[in-house]
């Protein structure tokens, strides 16, 4: 799972309101490479919700020297697009567990790929 | 639409029927692959993404990932949800480079509002209409779908699904939980008059007011599919006859009937008797019908002419050079199979020429028809001729 998909991933569980973000409890990181696009990348930040990215890639170890608050003028600094990208879609989790910071719902990942499937009675 | 019996929803849930041995087939099958290909291009070509950009899309029943690579030869970043773990597996194998996860999707899209620049999903949504556990209920699980899926999704953006929908009620249900949800849309339809070639792609808008796309190979539509075959099926024969007449036709038959003189070969005469003997057949059986429950029997008062129109036969065909139609001979086989006795002098004279087994066909056919014994038959045969003459 790439922290790209973490940032959009809510706990869809029954009664929980703010599901978001995911806490990852991961056992196994990869960085896999990954062409850059720049425009893409540029594209995808206003979309992210920066805290969470920032604190998912501190919780892994990757954060890259991120800053903690997203830095005005960004589609012009190259250097900093290159740190989103290794972020969003190059950090991969691979085995371990998201966990609702609502219900403390765990959606184990098992090799990379998140399980959130639900029980009967969270649907 | 395909029979129930050959319908996999039927036989088992999503998880359960796309084990390991039918998703292998998803990555060794070319012709599966091939129309897997075939309609994601044309989803992603409906989902009218913009030119050049890259966008992150959601594909919904990704299974093995082949819509996804797709997607990525586009240039597009995507994610992939699937039921089945055999199916995200064989994804894995093949390493496609978009995100996968496990999810059903009648449980909702975990993803927050505006996330995707669009979605696609190849064969998945007819799932949804099962119910495969007590606690499913097809309306709310699409409703519950559509739902999220609606507000995972960018405004403006859209979401096209390719689906087998098993009957009409189907698709309305689907279409309606849709519109309930939000979104506005529709189907489009692909070659809607072929049956093996007709695909059903239901194109939702999430926001913004804009119009159906056309479906492929229908009468409005006239844009050409450069990688496809155009107009296999059409029938050329009118084209290499090389300024013959349609066989068959009234011009075909003249022109043969031309030659066959010419070549002195005998010829029939062109006549119209054959339309008025045919037309009096087809309507005799009303007439004699009547004539069977009316006051005389037909016999009785057909008898005396008999004799007349056998020396009326008996005059024309002595007379070499004209030439009997074929309808005349065969009125004359008639009288001839009905009354020998009352022309002995047809059966020397004009034995070469009577088609004695049609005479005896008629009678046959009468006896059948209308269910009398042979003298009957006979008479009515006989008073065919009459009204033959007549008319």
């Amino acid at each position: 799972m790439k922290l790209l998909t973490h940032n959009m991933l809510t706990s869809h569980v029954k009664g929980v309101t703010k599901g978001y973000p995911l806490l990852i409890k991961a056992t196994e990181v990869k960085v896999n490479e990954v062409d850059f696009n720049p425009k893409f990348v540029c594209r995808m930040i206003p979309k992210l919700e920066w805290s969470a990215l920032v604190q998912a890639a501190d919780q892994l170890g990757h954060r890259e020297d991120l800053p903690g608050e997203l830095v005005p003028d960004y589609e012009k600094n190259e250097d900093f697009l290159k740190k989103v990208h290794r972020v969003l879609l190059e950090v991969e989790v691979i085995e371990g567990c998201l966990q609702c910071p609502e219900s403390g719902r765990e959606f184990p990942i098992s090799r990379g790929i998140p399980n959130m499937l639900l029980n009967e009675d969270e649907a | 639409m395909a029979s129930s019996c050959r319908r996999p929803e039927h036989t088992a849930p999503p998880d359960v029927f796309y084990n390991e041995n039918e998703a292998k087939k998803y990555s060794q099958n070319s012709r599966m692959i091939e129309i897997q290909t075939q309609m994601s291009e044309r989803a992603v070509e409906l989902l009218s993404l913009p030119e050049g950009q890259a966008c992150f899309l959601l594909d919904v029943g990704c299974g093995s990932g082949l819509s996804g690579d797709y997607l990525t030869e586009e240039g597009h970043y995507w994610v992939g949800v699937d039921i089945s773990t055999a199916m995200l597996d064989v994804a894995l194998d093949r390493e496609v480079e978009g995100d996968l996860l496990l999810g059903d999707m009648g449980q909702g899209m975990p993803f927050r509002p505006g996330t995707f620049d669009g979605c696609i999903s190849i064969s998945a949504l007819q799932w949804l209409c099962n119910a495969d556990k007590w606690s499913h209920s097809p309306p709310k699980r699409l409703y519950t779908f559509f739902s999220t899926l609606y507000s995972s999704l960018a405004r403006g953006s859209r979401a096209v699904f390719q689906l087998y929908p098993e009957n009409s009620e189907q698709l309305e249900l689907i279409t309606s939980q849709a519109m309930r949800a939000g979104f506005n849309g529709g189907m489009v339809v692909d070659y809607p008059n072929s049956s093996k070639a007709k695909k059903f792609f239901l194109c939702l808008f999430a926001g913004g007011t804009e119009v159906l796309p056309k479906g492929l190979g229908s009468e409005t539509s006239d844009r050409t599919v450069a990688n496809q075959v155009q107009y296999s099926g059409q029938r050329c024969r009118f084209n290499n006859m090389k300024g013959k007449s349609a066989k068959k036709g009234r011009d075909w038959i003249m022109e043969k009937k031309e030659r066959r003189r010419r070549q002195g070969k005998y010829v029939g005469n062109c006549s119209k008797i054959k339309l008025i003997v045919f037309f009096f057949f087809c309507s005799s059986f009303n007439i004699l019908n009547t004539l069977q429950s009316g006051l005389k029997p037909v016999s009785d008062w057909l008898t005396p002419l008999l004799p007349l129109d056998c020396r009326f036969l008996q005059g024309r065909s002595t007379r070499h050079e004209v030439h009997r139609t074929s309808a005349e001979t065969s009125l004359l086989a008639v009288t001839h199979a009905a009354a020998p006795s009352l022309a002995p002098s047809l059966s020397h004279t004009h034995a070469h020429s009577c088609s004695v087994p049609w005479g005896c066909g008629v009678i046959g056919l009468f006896r059948s028809l209308i269910q009398v014994d042979e003298t009957q038959a006979i008479n009515y045969s006989k008073s065919l001729f009459i009204f033959g003459q007549v008319l």
